[in-house]
């Protein structure tokens, strides 16, 4: 938006300094996933399916933008969207970042991956 | 650091109250079960409304209803209370979760960064910055989320930079694109994390 305005240019990307940085995750409540777990895995069948239709009908998919985001349907048009796969990151990637967090001070200690993260809801 | 604790405990609480307390959602074997998510009325919660629009939920036996939330700490006690089911979660405040043994999992991540993204330095066109050395002694406003810092310190790494090389103004919010184009039209900052 702010390169569409003239006001700016862009001079390094997030991806340029950690490539693949995973923004962040869906997540539940482990009681809600202990009492609903089938409702999990449909709430997570449905966004698997929108992640595809992402990924195969992008100009529609962006059509849905304004009206939930309230923004002009010609910045939800141009605006650079998220790379979506399938619900799962490498391990690798996650440990990477989380590497970076301990090295600059941002978390103590590091943490088990398992210990947050739980795909056996994912659709396989 | 002292504040962060106690928010954290103030977490921990409201789990606590949980059990038995939580609003319960329809049970998995009733007509139409309703989820409640959050979501932040961004562009990146593009999923979120293709499937809404495309009734992907509701194929699946689902009402879902979007609920706007901003700040992770928000989110999570609003799902620790029961107010919502579930909701987005950063990646840093993921690991800070599992750190203090909240009870919650990541069930899916929610996209990642490619050779098209554009969130990151946007410069005021008429700096005359062309690479990130040059950033030195200019002035880069910034949220102060841990993402934000954490793209920040690495990018400082790569170049050679030491903290203080660059003035940075925390606060800016990375999904406020109209205070971004005034910070930058005033001369207020030379540079913006967006």
């Amino acid at each position: 938006m702010l390169e569409a305005h003239g006001a700016s240019r862009l001079l390094v990307t997030f991806n340029d300094a950690i490539p693949g940085y995973v923004f962040g995750g869906i997540f539940f409540s482990n009681e809600f996933i202990n009492r609903h777990p089938e409702q999990v895995k449909a709430f997570l069948r449905g966004l698997v399916n929108a992640f595809e239709f992402i990924r195969k009908d992008e100009a529609k998919a962006r059509e849905t933008i304004p009206k939930y985001a309230h923004v002009e349907r010609d910045v939800a048009m141009k605006s650079a969207i998220r790379q979506f796969e399938d619900g799962r990151e490498p391990k690798a990637q996650l440990s990477k970042q989380m590497e970076l967090m301990v090295r600059y001070g941002f978390l103590s200690e590091p943490v088990p991956i398992e210990k947050v993260v739980d795909y056996s809801y994912l659709p396989k | 650091m002292r504040r962060n604790a106690v928010i954290w405990v103030m977490l921990m609480f409201l789990a606590g109250l949980a059990p038995g307390s939580t609003p319960a959602p329809a049970a998995d074997n009733q007509a139409t079960p309703v989820i409640r998510i959050s979501y932040g009325m961004f562009i990146d919660d593009l999923p979120f409304y293709v499937a809404m629009e495309e009734q992907l939920w509701e194929r699946e036996g689902l009402k879902v209803e979007l609920v706007r939330l901003v700040g992770e700490t928000n989110i999570m006690a609003a799902a620790l209370k029961g107010d919502i089911q579930g909701g987005h979660i950063d990646h840093p405040a993921a690991l800070h979760a599992a750190l203090k043994n909240l009870p919650i999992k990541v069930v899916a991540w929610f996209g990642r960064a490619h050779k098209g993204t554009r969130c990151g330095i946007h410069v005021d066109a008429q700096s005359g910055i062309q690479n990130v050395a040059d950033m030195k002694g200019r002035r880069l406003a910034m949220s102060g989320s841990i993402t934000a810092k954490l793209f920040y310190q690495e990018l400082l790494t790569q170049n050679a930079l030491k903290e203080g090389d660059i003035q940075t103004i925390m606060g800016i919010k990375l999904d406020d694109a109209m205070k971004h184009e005034a910070a930058l039209r005033s001369k207020g900052v030379d540079a913006i994390v967006a």
